[in-house]
C-alpha cells in the first residue's frame, strides 16, 4: 500500500499500448461508473468518445448561429452604407443593389462561422490551458507520440485508490502510476 | 543662364536698387506662392532671387494693372505694390479678362487675356473681333506658357572675349548707340533691320522714323509665317502694298491649291470658322459648301476635302494652268491678252485631267449661281506667279469682294527678302544688322549659310531667347512677352487692337516698340508712351482719354476714318512673265520632291521650346515632340523603309537624315519635312525634339525643291505618335467599326442614306433594356438626376477640321501636366480630349480621312464608376460624371473598364517633374489654373466638362436670383477655342437648348451607345459632299 | 520505393503508408527534418531570401516612384501585378481544397499531403494579397477600401468586384490560416514534449496550447475540423469565382463573359496541383517521406491535374464558340486576336503547356514517373502564369476604339517583382518545413491500420 503523500494526489493514470486497449479499458472505465475520468491518445481513436460515453458536442449549432448573424450583419451593413448613411448615384444603379452585395454577405458569413468554429472549439476544451496535472509523468510525453493513457481523477466520488487500481489492473494496463496535483 | 560673373553681378546690384522700394514689404501672396523656393532653386541663388524679384513684380503688376478691367482703364504706373492696399476690381481668386491682342505670321487675333491674382492664366478669343471671333489657335492658346518659359532671355547680354556674359540695361545703351551713332554717321549705309511680318501702326510709324534717320539703311523681312508670296503676286500685279485676303461666307465651292487655310495660313481662325459655318446641314436639303484640295501633304484642311488630289509641289502650278485653260477654251472665260501662249495645255495625269474638267465646270456653274460664288485659295508655299493665276481667275469668275477681297495698305513697309540681305552680307555691303525679334540664323533658307554670313557682321539682336542669331551677336537684347508690352495690331482686313499688357516685364526685357523707338530715333521711352501719343497724334482733335478706354475695353479701335484704297491690275505682263519663268524652272517630276511645311505646332520654330505645343499630336501624323520625313506607302516600300528607320535626303551638297513617318496621302515622289524642330541650346523643351531641316531649303523657293536624292540610311530615330492603329477596320478580318458614321450628300441635298448615323448599332436604342426602372426615386430602381439642368454636348465630325487649338485650351485651361517625349512613347499622354484620326483605306495612296474629338463622354450608366472600389468616380445630379481625385486610390480598373479610353493616369508626379527636373519651378508654375486642382501620383484624372466654368457660372446665376444658367453662358474651354464651332455644351434638359436641338436632329448619334452606356456627348455623323463627276 | 503498393490488411486497399511504420517510427521520421539542421536547407533558404531581398529593393523604388516604374501604359492599365494576383491566388487553392474537399469526401490519402499544402495555399496567397496592395496607384490609403467608419462620412463602393476581392481573399486568407492551424496544434504537441531545448520547448509549449490528446479535446477538435473542411469547401470554389469576376463584371471584350468563374476554378485547381507536386517531389526525396508520399499520391494528383487541365482546354474553346456564337464583332475580335494577334505567342505557351501537356497523364508510366511529374509541372505553373497574362493584356491593348490601341511589353522592375515574390514565398516555405512538421503526424496515424480499435497486431494480416 502506497502511503500518503504531502502533495495532493490528481489520480491515477494507466497506460496502454494499443487503441484495441484503450478501447476495451475505457468500456470497462465507463462501465464502472466513473464520471471524473478521461482518456488520452495520440490520435482521435474511432468511436473512442463512444465508449467512453461522452454526449455529442454541441459545437454545430454555435457555428450555425454566428455564420447566420455574419452574413445578415453583412448584408445589413451594405444596405445601411449605401442606402441610408451614403447614398450616392453610381453607374444609375438602384441604392440597394442587393444583387452585387452578395459575394460580400457570403464572405462574411463564412468568416464568421469559421471564427465561432476555432474559437468555440478552444473554448469547450478550456484551450489554452498551459499546465495539467498529467504533464507531471515523464511516461506521460509519449501520449503524443505513441502511448495511450487513462486518467481516473482522484476527485471522482467512485475513486478510491485501491478499487481504481484494480479496475485499472483489469484493463491490462502496461503501467500505472499516481499522478500529483 | 550663363553663370555668374562681374559684369552679372553688376546686373543684379542695380536691380536690388530697382527694387528697393520692396525691401520688407514683400507680400504674404508671395510667400504663398513660393514655399519650397526660398529653400534653394537649382542653388543658384543669383536665379533664386532674380526669380523672387521678378514676382514681386508681377503683383506689383497686377495691381498696377487691375485698373484696365472692364469699364475703367488707368495707366499703369511704373511703381511696386504690395497687395496690402487692394486696387479696386481685384478680387483675390477672381479671373480679371483684358482685351489684347496677339499676332503670329500675318494673321491677328484679338484676344481677351484671363488673369487670376495678377498671374495670365489663359487666352480667349475676343467675340468683337472680326478675326478671331470669340475663337483662337493652338499658338495664341500656348503663348501664354512661353510667357513663363524659364529659359527665355532675361537680361542684356553681350561678347566678351568670345563668350556671352549678362550685362544691366546701362552698359547695353552705351554699347549699342556706338554701334547706332557709326550707323547713323553713314546715313544708314551698311545697316541692315531684320524684321517680322509688320502689321503694328505705331511700329509702323517707327520704320518711318528710322528711313527718315538711316536714308540709306535696308529694310529686311525674315519671317517664313508671313504671307511673302501671296502679297508678291498682289503687288506684282498692282502696286506696292497691294494686299488680299480670302472669305468663305459666300462660297459654295472652295477651291484650295495647297493651301492649309485651316491650319497655318493668313486668317486661317476667321477662313475656318466661315467654311465651317456654310459646312454643316443639319436636315436633308440645307445647304453645303463644297471643297476640293489639291496638296502633295495631307493637312488637316485635305483632311475635310469632300476632294483630295495628292499633287507634287511642282504639279500645282500646271495644275491651275491646265485649269485657267479649260476655263479660257471650254467656258469663255475672258483671260488677259498677255496670257497668250502661256496658259496653255499641260501634260497631266488622267486623275489630273478629270479633276480640271470637273472644277472648271463646278467653278462656272458657282458663278452662275446668283445666290453663291466660288473660291480659289492659293498656299503660301506656292510661288507668288501661282498666286497671281489664281487672283486672276478669282476675279475673272467674279469672286472679287466676294471671296477675295483687295485693299492698299500705304503704311506698309517695303523690305527686301533675305537673298538680299545674304548678297549684300557677302558682298560687303552690308556691315551692321540689327534683328528685331527674328532670328535669320535660323529661319534662312540653308542654301544662303545666313549663320557664316552673319558671324562676319556686327549682329545686334533683340529675341525672346538667346537663339542661333544671338549667339552670333555683339549686343542681345531681351524683348518682353507680348502680353507684357503695349502695342497696337493691324489685322488683314483693317481691324485695329491695341494691345494691353496683363504684366509687368517679369524679367529685365523691354518691349519691341520700345527697342524701334530707341533704334530709330534715340528716345528711350516707356512703350505705354509710345503706343498712347502715336494714337493721340494721330487722331489730334479727335482723340479723347474716353475714346482711348473704350478702345481698350473692346479691343477695336474704332471711329478712325480710312478708306484703304482698291488696287488696280495693270502688270498682267509681269505675271506672264513670272508665270513662264516659273514653269519652265521645275526640275523632271520623276525624281524626289521635298516639301517644307510650317509645323502646325511649333510654327517656323519660334515655339520650339513651348511644352504644350511639343506634345500637342500633330493633327494628322499624330507625332509629338518630333518632326519626320513624311513619304507615301509606297515610296516607303520602294524605298525598303518602316516608321523611324533614318533617311538621307540630299538637295546639292546640303544633306539632313531625318527618320520616315508613312503617311497616307502623300503625293507620290515627295518628302514631306515640317520646319521649326532640331533647335539646339534654347531651353530644355526644344533639347532633341525633331530635326533641323531649314538647311535643305533653297534659296529661290524655300517651300519645295525638286530634284533630290533620298536613301535609306539604315539606322533608326524613334519618334513617337499618340495614335498606333490608324483605321476603324480592326484587321483580321473583322468589319469596320461603327465609330465614326458618315454618308454624302447629292446635288438636291439627299443623303445617300438618310438613316446613316443609326446602322452600325448592334443593337437599335429601342431594343436596349435597362435592368431597372429608369430615373425613379426608388432605393429598388435607378436614382434619379434631380438636377435642373442636365449638362450634354454635341459634336459636329463635318466641322471640327482636327487643328488641334481644343487639346492646349484643354491644358491650359485645366493644368493638365506634360508627360515629355518617353512618357508619349510609353502611351502615358495626360490629354483629356484627343483627336482620333482615322483614315479610310489605309493602302490607298489617297485616302479620306476624318478627324474624332475624344473626350469623357459622361454616360449615364459610367461603366467606370460601378468597378471604383472607393467610390471616388460618381455621377453628379446634373449628369456629370465626377472624379473625386482626393478618394481615388489608384486603382485604374475604370481605366480599363472605359469603352472609349479616355481616362488618363498619373503614373509617375508628372506635375512636380514639370517643376522640378524640367526647371519650370517655380515661374512655370504660375500658368496654373487656381480654379482647378493640380493632381497628384497615383490618381485617375479625365475631362469634367470644365465644371469649375459650370459652378462659376451657377454661381453667378445664384447671385443674379436665377436658378438656372442661361443657354450658352457656360462653354467649355474645348467649345470656347474652337474656331469651327464644332463643339455645343450646354442643357440637354432643356429642349430649346442649342445642344438639345442639335441631338434632335437626323446626325446624332453616340458612339457605342449599344453597350447602354448612355454617353451625354454624342456626335453629329460626317456628310461628304462629293461630285458626281469625280466620285 | 516499392515497385507495387502494399494493400491494408483490414479494407484490402493499398495502404497509405507504406513498410508497416510504428506510431514512433512515423514520429520519427517527420520529426527528422526539423531537429536535425541539413546543409541543403540553408543552401535553399538563403538562396530564397536574397529574391526576397530583390522583392523588397523592387517595391522600395515602386513606392518611391510609383507605378510609371512598371511597363503600364494607357490602355493596358493592368499588367504583371494583376497577372501575379491572380497566378498566386489560384495557387493558393490546392491546400485547402486536399484538406477540405478531399476531406469531407473521405480520401484518407490526402493526410500526407495536407499540411504542406496548406502551408504552401498561405504563403501564395500572402504573396497575392501582396500584389493589389502595391499596384494601387497610391497604397498609403488603401484602406479606404475597407468599411471603416471615418470622419469623411464616406464608404466604399460595394458594387466593385475589387470590394468583393478585399473581402475573399482576406477571408480565404483568415480561414486557411485557422483551418492549418487547427489542424499543426496535435503536432505542436508531439514537438513540445519531443522538444530538447529550453527555447523549443516553450515556443511549442505556447503554440500547442497545452494540448494533451484529450478525448473529449479530440472529440469537439473533431467537430470543429468537420465544420471548417464545410466552410472552406464553398469558400475555396468562391474566391477564384470573385476573382473571375474582376474581369468577368467589366465590359471588356475577353473579359466580359459568364464561363469565368466555372473556368478560373478549374484553373485554380489545376495550377493548385501543378505546384504541390513542383514542391513536394523534391520535397519527398530530401526529407525521406517517400513512405509517406508515395507514388499512389502523386498519381492521384496527376489525375487531378489531368481532370483540370482539360477542363480548362474545354473553356478555351468554349470561349471562341460563344464568342463566335454571340455575333458580337467586338467579342469575337478580342478572342481571334488573342490567337492570331500581337500576342499570339503567349496564347501559343499557355494552349500548350495548360492543355497539350497534361494529355500525357494518359499513360501510367508518366503518372508514376516522379521526374516526369516535376517536370510537367513546372509547365503547368508557367502556362497558368501565361492564361493570366493572355486574359489581362490581350484584352485590354486591343479593346473598342482602335485609336487608343497600343502595344505592352513589361520593365525590368515587374520582372524583379516578380522573381521577388517568389523570393518571399520560397523563404516562407523553407522556414515552414524548418521549423513545423511538413505531415500531420496526428492524422497519419489515424489513418494507419493499427489505429483501428478493431486492428489485431497477432491477428492474420494477409487473411
Amino acid at each position: 500500500m502506497a502511503k500518503p503523500s504531502k502533495k495532493k494526489v490528481f489520480g491515477l493514470l494507466a497506460e496502454y499500448e494499443t487503441p484495441r486497449e484503450i478501447f476495451a479499458a475505457c468500456e470497462k472505465v465507463r462501465d464502472a461508473g466513473y464520471q471524473k475520468w478521461d482518456s488520452y491518445t495520440p490520435f482521435p481513436v474511432h468511436n473512442l468518445d463512444k465508449a467512453m460515453g461522452l454526449k455529442p458536442s454541441m459545437l454545430g449549432w454555435l457555428v450555425f448561429v454566428c455564420g447566420i448573424s455574419g452574413a445578415s450583419g453583412g448584408m445589413l451593413l451594405q444596405w445601411w452604407t449605401s442606402t441610408i448613411e451614403y447614398p450616392i448615384i453610381i453607374a444609375a444603379k438602384p441604392y440597394f443593389s442587393y444583387q452585387a452585395f452578395v459575394p460580400v454577405t457570403f464572405e462574411l458569413g463564412i468568416l464568421l462561422a469559421s471564427f465561432a468554429a476555432v474559437f468555440g472549439m478552444l473554448a469547450f476544451n478550456r484551450l489554452p490551458q498551459w499546465y495539467h496535472s498529467c504533464f507531471n509523468s515523464e511516461r506521460f510525453a509519449r501520449v503524443t507520440d505513441d502511448k495511450f493513457f487513462i486518467c481516473i481523477e482522484s476527485t471522482d466520488p467512485k475513486y478510491s485508490l485501491e478499487k481504481t487500481r484494480t479496475l485499472l489492473e483489469g484493463t491490462g494496463a502496461a503501467h500505472i502510476e499516481e499522478v500529483e496535483d | 543662364m550663363s553663370k555668374p560673373n562681374a559684369s552679372l553681378k553688376a546686373y543684379w546690384r542695380s536691380l536690388d536698387a530697382h527694387s528697393s522700394l520692396v525691401q520688407g514689404s514683400a507680400p504674404q501672396a508671395s510667400h504663398d506662392e513660393f514655399p519650397a523656393e526660398a529653400a534653394g532653386v537649382g542653388g543658384e541663388l543669383t536665379q533664386l532671387r532674380v526669380r523672387r524679384r521678378s514676382f514681386v513684380g508681377i503683383l506689383g503688376a497686377s495691381t498696377a494693372l487691375a485698373g484696365l478691367t472692364t469699364g475703367c482703364i488707368r495707366k499703369p504706373v511704373e511703381r511696386i505694390l504690395p497687395f496690402a492696399k487692394r486696387p479696386e476690381d481685384v478680387v483675390p481668386g477672381e479671373a480679371l479678362f483684358y482685351s489684347t491682342g496677339f499676332q503670329v505670321g500675318g494673321s491677328v487675333l484679338g484676344i481677351l487675356a484671363e488673369a487670376t491674382d495678377g498671374r495670365p492664366i489663359k487666352i480667349e478669343g475676343n467675340p468683337k473681333h472680326g478675326a478671331s471671333q470669340g475663337a483662337t489657335d493652338v499658338w495664341a492658346q500656348a503663348s501664354v506658357l512661353s510667357l513663363y518659359d524659364p529659359d527665355r532671355s532675361q537680361f542684356p547680354q553681350t561678347v566678351t572675349d568670345g563668350e556671352l556674359v549678362g550685362a544691366d540695361w546701362e552698359s547695353a545703351r552705351a554699347g549699342v548707340d556706338e554701334i547706332l551713332g557709326a550707323a547713323r554717321k553713314a546715313g544708314g549705309k551698311g545697316m541692315a533691320l531684320v524684321i517680322p511680318w509688320t502689321v503694328s501702326p505705331s511700329l509702323r510709324a517707327q520704320l518711318e522714323t528710322l528711313k527718315k534717320n538711316y536714308p540709306e539703311a535696308r529694310l529686311v523681312l525674315c519671317d517664313p509665317m508671313a504671307p511673302i508670296n501671296a502679297t508678291a503676286s498682289v503687288e506684282m500685279l498692282a502696286q506696292p502694298g497691294a494686299r488680299m485676303t480670302h472669305h468663305l461666307s459666300g462660297a459654295s465651292v472652295v477651291v484650295s491649291i495647297d493651301s492649309d487655310f485651316m491650319g497655318a495660313e493668313l486668317d486661317h481662325v476667321r477662313l475656318s470658322k466661315e467654311f465651317a459655318r456654310k459646312r454643316s446641314p443639319l436636315g436633308q436639303g440645307d445647304p453645303m459648301n463644297r471643297l476640293y484640295v489639291v496638296e502633295p501633304h495631307f493637312s488637316s484642311t485635305g483632311a475635310n476635302a469632300d476632294h483630295r488630289l495628292p499633287l507634287r509641289s511642282s504639279k500645282i502650278g500646271p495644275f491651275l494652268i491646265a485649269l485657267a485653260h479649260e476655263l479660257a477654251t471650254n467656258h469663255g472665260i475672258k483671260m488677259p491678252s498677255s496670257f497668250e501662249g502661256i496658259i496653255g495645255a499641260q501634260e497631266l495625269g488622267e486623275q489630273e485631267a478629270k479633276w480640271v474638267a470637273a472644277l472648271a465646270k463646278e467653278l462656272i456653274a458657282a458663278r452662275d449661281d446668283r445666290e453663291s460664288h466660288s473660291a480659289i485659295l492659293v498656299g503660301e508655299r506656292q510661288p507668288a506667279w501661282v498666286h497671281g493665276l489664281g487672283l486672276v481667275l478669282n476675279v475673272a469668275l467674279g469672286n472679287q469682294t466676294k471671296s477675295v477681297h483687295l485693299r492698299v495698305e500705304e503704311s506698309a513697309p517695303v523690305t527686301e527678302d533675305l537673298n538680299a540681305l545674304a548678297e549684300g552680307l557677302s558682298s560687303g555691303a552690308i556691315t551692321t544688322v540689327f534683328c528685331l525679334d527674328t532670328n535669320p540664323a535660323l529661319v534662312a533658307p540653308g542654301e544662303l549659310g545666313m549663320g557664316e554670313l552673319l558671324g562676319k557682321a556686327t549682329v545686334v539682336h533683340a529675341g525672346y531667347h538667346l537663339d542661333e542669331t544671338a549667339r552670333l551677336a555683339a549686343w542681345h537684347l531681351p524683348i518682353s512677352h507680348q502680353l507684357e508690352s503695349w502695342g497696337d495690331l493691324e489685322s488683314s482686313e483693317g481691324i485695329i487692337t491695341v494691345c494691353q499688357p496683363l504684366i509687368v516685364p517679369m524679367y529685365d526685357t523691354k518691349s519691341t516698340i520700345e527697342l524701334l523707338s530707341w533704334w530709330s530715333s534715340g528716345h528711350w521711352m516707356p512703350n505705354y508712351d509710345l503706343v498712347y501719343s502715336f494714337w493721340k497724334n494721330l487722331l489730334g482733335g479727335n482723340f479723347s482719354k474716353r475714346r482711348w478706354e473704350q478702345w481698350l475695353h473692346d479691343g477695336i479701335v474704332s471711329g478712325i476714318p480710312r478708306s484703304p484704297g482698291i488696287p488696280v491690275f495693270e502688270h498682267f505682263d509681269t505675271l506672264a512673265e513670272a508665270i513662264n519663268d516659273g514653269v519652265s524652272k521645275y526640275g523632271p517630276d520623276t525624281e524626289f520632291e521635298v516639301n517644307f511645311h510650317i509645323d502646325p505646332k511649333v510654327g517656323d520654330g519660334r515655339y520650339a521650346n513651348n511644352g504644350w505645343l511639343q506634345e500637342c499630336p500633330h493633327p494628322m501624323s499624330k507625332l509629338c515632340w518630333d518632326n519626320g520625313a513624311y513619304i507615301s506607302p509606297a515610296d516607303a516600300k520602294e524605298l525598303g523603309v518602316e516608321n523611324c528607320d533614318l533617311l538621307n535626303i540630299q538637295v546639292g551638297e546640303r544633306t539632313i537624315q531625318a527618320p520616315v513617318w508613312i503617311m497616307p496621302g502623300q503625293a507620290s515622289k515627295t518628302v514631306s519635312l515640317n520646319i521649326g524642330y532640331g533647335r539646339e541650346g534654347i531651353g530644355y523643351v526644344a533639347e532633341d525634339a525633331g530635326i533641323n531641316v531649314y538647311p535643305l531649303q533653297g534659296a529661290k523657293n524655300p517651300w519645295f525643291v525638286a530634284n533630290s536624292g533620298v536613301s535609306k540610311l539604315g539606322g533608326q530615330r524613334m519618334i513617337y505618335s499618340t495614335q498606333d492603329h490608324g483605321t476603324l477596320d480592326p484587321g483580321l478580318g473583322y468589319p469596320l467599326r461603327p465609330i465614326v458614321r458618315e454618308t454624302s450628300v447629292d446635288a438636291e441635298g439627299k443623303w445617300a442614306n438618310p438613316e446613316f448615323a443609326d446602322e452600325g448599332d448592334l443593337m437599335k436604342p429601342e431594343d436596349l433594356k435597362s435592368l431597372w426602372e429608369h430615373n425613379t426615386e426608388a432605393t429598388l430602381g435607378e436614382p434619379k438626376l434631380t438636377g435642373k439642368q442636365q449638362w450634354g454636348m454635341v459634336i459636329d465630325l463635318n466641322r471640327c477640321n482636327g487643328c488641334s487649338a481644343c487639346v492646349v485650351a484643354c491644358q491650359a485651361e485645366n493644368n493638365i501636366p506634360l508627360v515629355g517625349k518617353k512618357e508619349v512613347g510609353n502611351g502615358r499622354e495626360m490629354h483629356w480630349i484627343r483627336l482620333d484620326r482615322y483614315f479610310s483605306g489605309w493602302d490607298a495612296e489617297s485616302p479620306e480621312a476624318v478627324m474624332q474629338p475624344m473626350l469623357c463622354q459622361h454616360c449615364e450608366t459610367a461603366p467606370c464608376e460601378n468597378v471604383c472600389p472607393v467610390a471616388a468616380t460618381t455621377h453628379s445630379p446634373e449628369g456629370l460624371n465626377d472624379m473625386a481625385y482626393n478618394r481615388c486610390i489608384g486603382t485604374r480598373y475604370c481605366a480599363n473598364n472605359c469603352p472609349y479610353k479616355v481616362r488618363r493616369f498619373n503614373f509617375h508626379n508628372y506635375n512636380k517633374r514639370m517643376d522640378e527636373d524640367w526647371g519650370q519651378d517655380p515661374v512655370g508654375r504660375m500658368v496654373r489654373n487656381p480654379d482647378v486642382t493640380v493632381r497628384f501620383r497615383g490618381v485617375i484624372e479625365k475631362c469634367t466638362f470644365c465644371v469649375q466654368r459650370i459652378n462659376g457660372a451657377k454661381i453667378t446665376a445664384h447671385v443674379a436670383g436665377e436658378d438656372t444658367v442661361a443657354d450658352g453662358v457656360i462653354v467649355s474651354a474645348c467649345e470656347q477655342v474652337c474656331p469651327s464651332e464644332a463643339i455645343v455644351f450646354g442643357d440637354v434638359a432643356d429642349p430649346t437648348s442649342r445642344v438639345s436641338k442639335l441631338k434632335a436632329t437626323e446626325r446624332n448619334y453616340g458612339v457605342l451607345s449599344d453597350l447602354l452606356t448612355r454617353p451625354r456627348t454624342t456626335y453629329l455623323g460626317r456628310i461628304r459632299n462629293p461630285n458626281p463627276e469625280l466620285a | 520505393m516499392a515497385a507495387f503498393d502494399e494493400l491494408d490488411p483490414l479494407t484490402g486497399r493499398k495502404v497509405l503508408v507504406e513498410n508497416n511504420l510504428t506510431f514512433h517510427e512515423v514520429t520519427e521520421t517527420v520529426a527528422a527534418p526539423i531537429e536535425i539542421p541539413s546543409g541543403r536547407w540553408w543552401a535553399f533558404f538563403l538562396a530564397s531570401l536574397m529574391l526576397l531581398g530583390l522583392l523588397l529593393v523592387s517595391l522600395g523604388w515602386l513606392f518611391w516612384e510609383g507605378v510609371g516604374i512598371w511597363g503600364l501604359n494607357n490602355p493596358v492599365d493592368w499588367g504583371w501585378a494583376i497577372v501575379n494576383f491572380v497566378f498566386w491566388v489560384g495557387i493558393g487553392h490546392a491546400g485547402t481544397l486536399i484538406s477540405a474537399v478531399l476531406f469531407l469526401f473521405r480520401q484518407k490519402w490526402r493526410t500526407s499531403i495536407n499540411r504542406a499544402a496548406e502551408a504552401m495555399t498561405i504563403f501564395a496567397v500572402i504573396c497575392a494579397l501582396l500584389f493589389p496592395t502595391v499596384h494601387a496607384g497610391r497604397p498609403w490609403v488603401l484602406y479606404w477600401s475597407l468599411p471603416l467608419p471615418n470622419q469623411m462620412g464616406m464608404w466604399p463602393n460595394f458594387r466593385s468586384p475589387l470590394l468583393w476581392d478585399v473581402f475573399a481573399v482576406s477571408t480565404y486568407f483568415t480561414v486557411s490560416l485557422m483551418f492549418w492551424y487547427v489542424g499543426l496544434i496535435p503536432d505542436l504537441a508531439t514537438m513540445r514534449d519531443r522538444a530538447k531545448t529550453k527555447a523549443r520547448k516553450i515556443a511549442y509549449g505556447i503554440f500547442s496550447l497545452g494540448w494533451r490528446g484529450s478525448t473529449r479535446h479530440w472529440q469537439h477538435y473533431e467537430k470543429a475540423y468537420l465544420i471548417l473542411a464545410g466552410l472552406a469547401t464553398p469558400l475555396v470554389l468562391s474566391v477564384h469565382t470573385i476573382v473571375s469576376f474582376d474581369f468577368a463584371v467589366s465590359q471588356l471584350p475577353g473579359w466580359h463573359t459568364t464561363i469565368f468563374p466555372p473556368y478560373f476554378v478549374a484553373g485554380a485547381i489545376f495550377s493548385g496541383f501543378g505546384m504541390v507536386l513542383t514542391l513536394m517531389i523534391p520535397l519527398r526525396s530530401w526529407f525521406k517521406l517517400e513512405n509517406f508520399i508515395t507514388l499512389k499520391h502523386l498519381e492521384n494528383m496527376a489525375k487531378i491535374i489531368l481532370v483540370t487541365g482539360t477542363m480548362v482546354g474545354y473553356a478555351y474553346a468554349m470561349e471562341f464558340f460563344i464568342a463566335w456564337y454571340s455575333g458580337n464583332p467586338y467579342e469575337s475580335f478580342a478572342f481571334a486576336n488573342r490567337a492570331f494577334g500581337d500576342y499570339w505567342w503567349a496564347y501559343l505557351t499557355m494552349v500548350s503547356c495548360n492543355v497539350i501537356s497534361p494529355q500525357l497523364f494518359w499513360f501510367k508510366a508518366i503518372r508514376r514517373s516522379p521526374l516526369a511529374l516535376f517536370i510537367i509541372s513546372i509547365f503547368v505553373n508557367i502556362g497558368m502564369w501565361f492564361e493570366r497574362f493572355v486574359i489581362t493584356v490581350t484584352s485590354l491593348h486591343h479593346d473598342f476604339l482602335p485609336s487608343s490601341w497600343d502595344y505592352y511589353s513589361p520593365t525590368l522592375w515587374d520582372v524583379t517583382t516578380l522573381l521577388g515574390s517568389f523570393g518571399l514565398f520560397f523563404t516562407l516555405f523553407c522556414l515552414f518545413c524548418r521549423y513545423l512538421p511538413i505531415i500531420a503526424i496526428a492524422e497519419v496515424k489515424s489513418v494507419m491500420p493499427q489505429a483501428d480499435p478493431h486492428y489485431d497486431p497477432k491477428g492474420d494480416h494477409h487473411g
